[in-house]
């Protein structure tokens, strides 16, 4: 046992009081001069011992009272989180996606609050605590002293709920450091999360080498928050079945739906529309999901206008309402531009090796003149820097670029900065590159790589098992599109790579090579893939998936570009706009989806002014842009962002056990489960109320016993 | 003196003249008076039949009784007298408790005071002797029976001009009034009234002894007791020192605590005297000196004048 507050226990000396006014009575009585004394020694002599008993009792419960107020007052304690003597705390928050799900009326993230102000408001005087919020990044607010109750309250206030994802081996690696220079004899970190199982699987094997590496002298304590989830709903993404979405055009949107819970949820509506508030929305019920299940459906969507529009999706209501809907950031096209850049055919001087692609890129739709693409094919010189001004996208396909056949004068200049303020190219590189000699080929190369033949080629098949699982080239993992891997490519090129690469692939070879990659420039992006859709390069063009594989290439690709205005939730939020969009104001600010107001820098260029920001808890939800003060262009949709939450939180919401975080850690430590009303005190194994009850019932008997007695204080 | 008006007091005075002092036992006088004697003669109050002897005067025979008996029986009569009354007035440290106006002491005058008017005005003779530490001689009275009305007169004086005792140091007495009694019951030969008045504050035993021998000796015994409220209630509250006033003992007590025992004890004591004084055939009047005595004075007297007249009917 120790006490909170120890000096109280001087209080204890008070018992003596009742002894000083025992004795001082005593010691000045009231003289009567009396004449039957006979009578009064035998009465007394009858009852003396009854006098002295009682006498004794009364005492005894007046110095108990005296000594338990002490006691009480002192704050006992029993509790292993608190030793004797003050505290070096630290206080981590786990303020993840997942926090926000629902215990009864309260969030997870509030009851830690709750249990976090408590345990402060618990710490023995002189100790001192330090609060950190993570998630997958650390916020250390300042706050030095500790029992200060507005300093604890408003520390706290500064934690609010994110949808970030979990991560909390940075958090504690802080906390370590903070409490390694410390000099406070007892150091421990605090834990307050629902111990959710990403939050410790992220950098796992780096856990018990920190905790290993710790000071034996700092403590480890768990509190968790948060009771089993019997079903979750989430939406893992939804799009447009097509790719291409179309301004008034009534389009099949796919949306992919997964119950991460341990028990089926029914009943489910699924709700997609236009507009945060549901201008326009259509539903569907799925009537059963079980535990664990993912489905896909589909609803039909029509976007009246074109231009950039807000897409929303609910499905379902449970406690973890986070992940019940997205909201996306789509550009609906009246009609989609695309322009081809080819060459003459390899092995067929009658046609382009464009042909096969024009054709698979205009049978996207049943009806071809309705199918919102118009494809323009551009050869040789016919590529001229003014056709890029209607294009959306631009398909090269391994140009002839050699002498007269080559692309016009400032073509590649134009198409350079034309991709690097938010358009993209797809590069189908063939051989005929590396014999560039002309100039204007040759500026080119800052931004296309040079290619080589692949030498010694063995054929090689696309290897449908490795295209990613989710997304848009899922489809060819299975039949029938996944007979795409029997078509042989005996010709490719291999990319000069450079350290200032950073692509990403959509799908291998069989050996291993990139099927087609990704690399980002500045707003814009570039698909390079390292074959010709040509007979020369393999019969991939005569196989039925090709047409298929084409339409997904241009869907992802009209995805992608979609990303930059449906960025991954991120500490750092960026927006990019053409000059010509740019909206009038002197300042800017950004605004969250909860109204909050955060600084935005700009930086401006001749192509494109970009607006920046640093976002210490972003929402997930539409962010706009606005300027300060207000303007009519704030309206303008071109000035928003959807930022995205990552499904990681809502894919596993109950939490680890407490032997699995031992096992982690590689430590046993403290554990404790607040899965109802928060209530720290309660575990602190403080006896003061204890204390009071009695004191109570002592207080009472005595008054009762010192009137019966005929002596009351 | 007590606190009964002056007009009060001579309204009881007058009230207690007209009920009397009855002596409920034969007493000796030497005069005609208003008691009983215990001798039999020829007087005017019939007393019982005899047979005659020769000798008897003829007029006293019953002629009556002889027409329905046809024996010669005379007649006998109660012989009157008057009596001798002894007062005794117990004036012992004892008896100094009280306030001013309302201790025992006072009470105590006061009682002589009246009894012994009464008495004298019946024509009895009345004597009276202060009981009290041999220390203080000047508050030892002793006046010898007499029916003199001057004697009286200074005799009631002496007793009135008597006040209270100063302060006592605490001191160790013996039982003053045992003693007096004893004398009282060895000199007298006469028998006649004994008026204690006295808080009996002594070992009941003794006095007990002392009254019984009183008693065996055909006196009249009349035992006033007078003791304050306080004494008997035991009413105090706090801490209290008490001092004994007749010893060198103290006690330090809480009389809240003790005040259910004292009364007991009380009680019984007040009762075996009350039961002592039936069995002895002694009156025992107990008197509150911080109260008006007349209720309990008047019915006092009153009871044994109804005595009186039933023991003459029987």
């Amino acid at each position: 046992m120790h006490f909170l507050v120890p000096w109280m226990l001087f209080g204890a000396l008070s018992a003596g009081i009742p002894v000083a006014l025992h004795l001082l009575r005593k010691s000045k009585p009231t003289v009567v001069r009396w004449a039957p004394m006979e009578f009064l020694r035998k009465s007394l002599k009858e009852t003396s011992k009854k006098i002295r008993l009682r006498d004794l009792i009364l005492l005894l419960l007046r110095m108990t009272i005296l000594i338990l107020t002490a006691l009480a007052l002192a704050r006992p304690s029993t509790l292993s989180l608190f030793g004797s003597g003050p505290v070096d705390a630290v206080i981590l928050i786990d303020n993840s996606q997942s926090m926000s799900t629902l215990e009864g009326q309260t969030s997870r993230l509030d009851m830690a609050l709750t249990s976090a102000k408590q345990l402060l408001g618990n710490l023995p005087t002189g100790s001192k605590a330090r609060i950190i919020s993570l998630t997958d990044h650390t916020v250390e607010l300042s706050y030095n002293n500790s029992n200060e109750s507005d300093a604890i309250a408003s520390a706290l206030l500064q934690i609010k709920p994110t949808d970030r994802s979990s991560n909390f081996y940075q958090g504690f690696a802080n906390a370590i450091d903070l409490l390694k220079t410390s000099s406070f004899s007892q150091r421990k970190i605090f834990f307050f999360s629902d111990m959710q199982r990403p939050g410790w699987q992220n950098e796992s094997s780096s856990f018990k080498t920190l905790v290993q590496n710790m000071p034996s002298s700092i403590s480890i304590h768990m509190i968790r928050h948060g009771s089993d989830v019997d079903s979750n709903i989430q939406i893992l993404d939804f799009q447009p079945t097509a790719g291409i979405i179309l301004a008034n055009q009534r389009q099949t949107w796919g949306l992919t739906v997964r119950n991460r819970g341990i028990k089926p949820a029914t009943g489910i509506k699924t709700t997609l529309g236009l507009g945060s508030d549901f201008e326009t929305a259509e539903s569907a019920v799925i009537e059963k999901l079980d535990a664990g299940e993912e489905r896909s459906i589909t609803i039909d969507l029509l976007i009246p206008e074109d231009g950039h529009q807000i897409v929303k999706v609910v499905a379902g209501n449970d406690r973890f309402s986070r992940d019940n809907q997205k909201e996306k950031i789509v550009l609906a096209r009246k009609k989609l531009q695309v322009l081809i850049v080819g060459a003459k055919s390899e092995i067929d001087a009658n046609r382009d090796n464009t042909f096969f692609l024009y054709h698979a890129l205009r049978s996207g739709s049943s009806d071809s003149s309705n199918s919102g693409i118009e494809v323009k094919v551009a050869s040789g010189r016919g590529a001229t820097p003014d056709t890029l001004d209607e294009t959306d996208i631009v398909f090269m396909v391994d140009p002839m670029l050699a002498g007269s056949d080559s692309v016009s004068d400032g073509f590649m200049e134009k198409l350079e900065n034309w991709v690097s303020v938010g358009n993209t190219l797809v590069y189908f590189a063939g051989s005929n590159y590396a014999a560039v000699s002309d100039s204007n080929i040759k500026n080119a190369g800052k931004f296309l790589p040079t290619t080589n033949p692949t030498p010694n080629l063995v054929p090689s098949t696309i290897a449908t098992e490795n295209f990613p699982p989710v997304g848009w080239f899922n489809r060819f993992r299975s039949a029938p599109l996944n007979l795409i891997n029997q078509s042989e490519f005996r010709k490719r090129v291999t990319f000069e790579t450079s350290k200032d690469y950073q692509t990403s692939a959509l799908g291998y070879f069989s050996d291993n090579q990139p099927l087609a990659e990704m690399k980002q420039l500045r707003a814009g992006f570039i698909t390079l893939l390292p074959w010709v859709p040509d007979l020369s390069y393999s019969d991939l063009p005569l196989r039925p998936s090709f047409v298929p594989f084409i339409q997904t290439l241009l869907s992802r690709i009209l995805d992608t570009l979609n990303d930059a205005k449906n960025p991954l939730i991120s500490r750092e939020m960026s927006l990019r706009l053409q000059p010509q969009d740019l909206i009038g104001g002197e300042k800017y600010k950004w605004v969250s989806p909860t109204g909050t107001a955060l600084a935005a820098s700009m930086e401006k260029s001749v192509d494109e002014v970009v607006f920046r920001g640093e976002f210490l808890t972003p929402d997930a939800g539409i962010w706009k842009l606005e300027t300060s003060p207000p303007s009519n262009s704030n309206t303008n949709t071109k000035n928003l962002i959807a930022v995205q939450a990552s499904n990681e939180e809502g894919a596993e919401l109950n939490p680890l056990q407490e032997s699995e975080i031992d096992e982690i850690l590689g430590k046993n430590v403290s554990h404790q489960n607040n899965t109802g009303e928060a209530s720290i005190t309660g575990s602190t194994g403080e006896l003061t109320n204890l204390l009071l009850y009695l004191l109570l019932l002592f207080f009472v008997f005595e008054m009762f016993f010192a009137w019966w007695c005929g002596q009351p204080l | 003196m007590n606190e009964i008006p002056a007009h009060n007091q001579a309204k009881l005075l007058e009230q207690a003249k007209y009920l009397g002092l009855r002596a409920l036992t034969l007493v000796e006088g030497l005069r005609v008076g208003d008691q009983k004697s215990p001798t039999r003669g020829f007087s005017v109050e019939f007393a019982q039949h005899r047979e005659y002897v020769p000798g008897d005067d003829l007029r006293h025979i019953d002629w009556r009784g002889y027409a329905r008996t046809e024996k010669y029986i005379v007649k006998q009569y109660e012989q009157e007298t008057n009596y001798t009354a002894h007062v005794l007035l117990d004036l012992s440290g004892s008896m100094s408790y009280g306030a001013a106006g309302k201790s025992k002491h006072e009470m105590a005058q006061l009682l002589a005071t009246v009894l012994c008017q009464i008495a004298a005005s019946q024509g009895d003779a009345v004597g009276l002797k202060t009981v009290d530490n041999p220390a203080y001689p000047e508050r030892l009275l002793s006046f010898t029976p007499s029916t003199k009305s001057n004697r009286l007169k200074i005799l009631l004086n002496q007793i009135t001009a008597l006040v209270p005792g100063p302060e006592r140091e605490q001191e160790n007495t013996p039982p003053l009034l045992s003693t007096a009694l004893r004398q009282i019951s060895e000199r007298q030969i006469r028998k006649g009234m004994v008026i204690v008045i006295s808080d009996f504050l002594e070992p009941w035993p003794l006095l007990l002894k002392e009254i019984f021998e009183i008693r065996a000796r055909g006196h009249d015994l009349l035992l006033v007791q007078v003791l304050h409220s306080d004494e008997i209630d035991f009413p105090m509250e706090g801490q209290i020192l008490f001092e004994d006033l007749e010893s060198s003992g103290s006690l330090v007590t809480r009389p809240q605590l003790l005040r259910t025992a004292y009364q007991k004890e009380i009680k019984t004591w007040l009762d075996e005297i009350d039961v002592s004084c039936t069995r002895l055939q002694a009156t025992h009047l107990l008197i509150r000196s911080d109260k008006p005595p007349e209720d309990e004075l008047l019915k006092m007297l009153a009871l044994r004048l109804m005595k009186k007249r039933v023991a003459k009917i029987q």
